[in-house]
């Protein structure tokens, strides 16, 4: 009978995914969306006398790497304490309520969990999305559009922060909003929409820890860089660090620290004109994108990110309104 | 532009340029690998979650962290093994997630697949697994239908290769009682 029952298990047929799901990987991707997924690294094999004096080892670092870990993070606050600051970002202040054990690494600048309270300036500004690949072969990835605008939202003044567009593979277009409290910029809402393919979060008042965490977004590109370095006074000492959620395995999350920091200034051509702007090193993990932020508005004037080793992906500011 | 879908699976060495270009993030890269892994890796996952939905927001976020995930792809094991586990820990982050949030459906005991060859006798059986609780069922559709081992489920579901089994008896048991219990 158990085999008989394992056969027809086996012979359960399954439907077919929808024929857009490609089109929507391709969307997501061109958008610059990223999923950080759970891979498996093989350990290597040790004998059994390696292990045992790898584990005598291990044990004493870890000792010591406690104490010395554990004392320097002390200093994160807790979630409710970011919560009840400016949370226009919301993924590292959700970071930030997790304890020691749970962060890899530490930041190496001071946490940008405030912003200074600053009013966002309404507007629309267009972006050009590029990919370079070998500094030879440029092709298009469609425009953004990015947008401030006030609006009314559960009933308190409220701001909306949208980046639309369309690209080489979403012809469809997609809608990434964010919607925060006017008067403490509190995330209310983070909604993003790839063609037919809705999709939203709301953030309770007084979100329970542990839900979310697991409904943070790894999104530190785009509408929040531009909405950020409007409401943050930049020189060329300025420097901050945010955590962000990290999965490293199906029950573990944990975070991972992304640095910022002023490394020049620059006088930059786009099509949109030329601005003396500040250029900003942000880090996570190897990787290492820049951003130009004009000095008078902060307004972000060029987004530029490595993609592999061989090509950029940018966006340039084209107009404003 | 549009991209050039290859009429035939292609062949394991090409599929190794693929990988290096989809590492890179080349977009036609990535949607060869679609082409040629997609469907059963969204039919791992949707029998892991049971519903179409999910599954296919799986396969999405799977593709769409692919080039990043690749750097730790070492190229020694095949493949689609690869790819199978990393589809579900990807799903049973989901499913920890969508528990978390009480987002158990009411649809997704009921739900039965649409798909073609599906007899009063399957949409029952079907039905059973879907009213498994999480824990029973992942190991049954792990073992049962996709073939891993007690030990290879013990390591993906963080779990004792014992557990495993005793879990994988606790299912079958209980999809075997629903089926006789049926009216």
């Amino acid at each position: 009978m158990t085999t008989d029952l394992r056969t027809k298990l086996q012979e359960l047929p399954a439907p077919e995914a929808r024929a857009d799901l490609r089109e929507r990987i391709r969307a997501s991707r061109a958008a610059g969306e990223r999923v950080i997924l759970a891979t498996d690294r093989r350990a290597s094999r040790l004998t059994a006398p390696r292990a045992i004096a790898a584990a005598i080892v291990l044990t004493i670092l870890g000792w010591g790497a406690y104490s010395v870990f554990v004392g320097r993070n002390r200093g994160i606050p807790s979630g409710a304490a970011v919560f009840a600051g400016s949370v226009l970002w919301p993924t590292p202040a959700l970071s930030q309520e997790v304890g020691a054990s749970d962060t890899v690494g530490h930041a190496r600048y001071p946490l940008l969990d405030r912003v200074p309270s600053r009013a966002l300036q309404s507007g629309s500004w267009s972006y050009r999305a590029t990919m370079t690949t070998d500094g030879l072969v440029t092709s298009e990835q469609g425009v953004r559009t990015f947008s401030i605008a006030p609006t009314i939202a559960r009933g308190e003044p409220a701001v909306a922060i949208v980046t639309t567009g369309t690209g080489r593979y979403s012809p469809e277009g997609f809608t990434d909003s964010l919607l925060v409290s006017r008067d403490s910029l509190r995330l209310l809402r983070h909604s993003k929409r790839y063609g037919r393919h809705p999709g939203g979060v709301d953030f309770p008042a007084a979100p329970p820890r542990y839900l979310s965490w697991r409904d943070a977004d790894i999104n530190w590109v785009g509408s929040i860089y531009r909405a950020l370095f409007q409401l943050t006074p930049l020189n060329s000492s300025w420097r901050g660090s945010v955590y962000v959620p990290w999965i490293t395995y199906p029950n573990r999350v944990r975070a991972l620290a992304i640095d910022l920091r002023v490394t020049g200034s620059e006088r930059v051509t786009v099509p949109a004109g030329t601005y003396d702007s500040w250029v900003i090193s942000v880090r996570f993990r190897d990787d290492e994108a820049r951003v130009y932020v004009d000095k008078t508005s902060g307004l972000v004037v060029k987004l530029a990110m490595p993609m592999g080793e061989d090509a950029v992906w940018e966006q340039v500011l084209t107009g404003a309104s | 532009m549009s991209m050039t879908i290859p009429a035939v699976r292609p062949s394991i060495a090409r599929l190794a340029d693929f990988v290096g270009e989809a590492r890179a993030g080349n977009a036609q890269a990535l949607g060869i690998l679609y082409d040629t892994y997609g469907s059963q890796l969204f039919r791992l996952a949707y029998r892991l979650l049971g519903t179409r939905e999910d599954a296919e927001d799986v396969v999405h976020d799977v593709f769409v962290g692919l080039p990043d995930a690749l750097a730790h792809y070492e190229e020694r094991g095949r493949l689609d093994a690869w790819l199978r586990r990393v589809t579900v820990r990807t799903a049973l982050m989901r499913q920890r997630s969508r528990d978390r949030r009480r987002e158990i459906s009411l649809r997704s005991a009921a739900e039965v697949p649409t798909a073609a060859g599906l007899t009063p006798e399957r949409i029952e059986l079907q039905a059973a697994v879907n009213a498994l609780p999480v824990a029973l069922r992942s190991v049954l559709v792990l073992k049962e239908m996709e073939g891993y081992s007690h030990a290879e489920i013990a390591t993906l579901l963080g779990i004792s290769a014992v557990t495993s089994r005793v879990r994988l008896f606790r299912a079958m048991r209980s999809v075997r009682q629903r089926l006789e219990d049926r009216p």
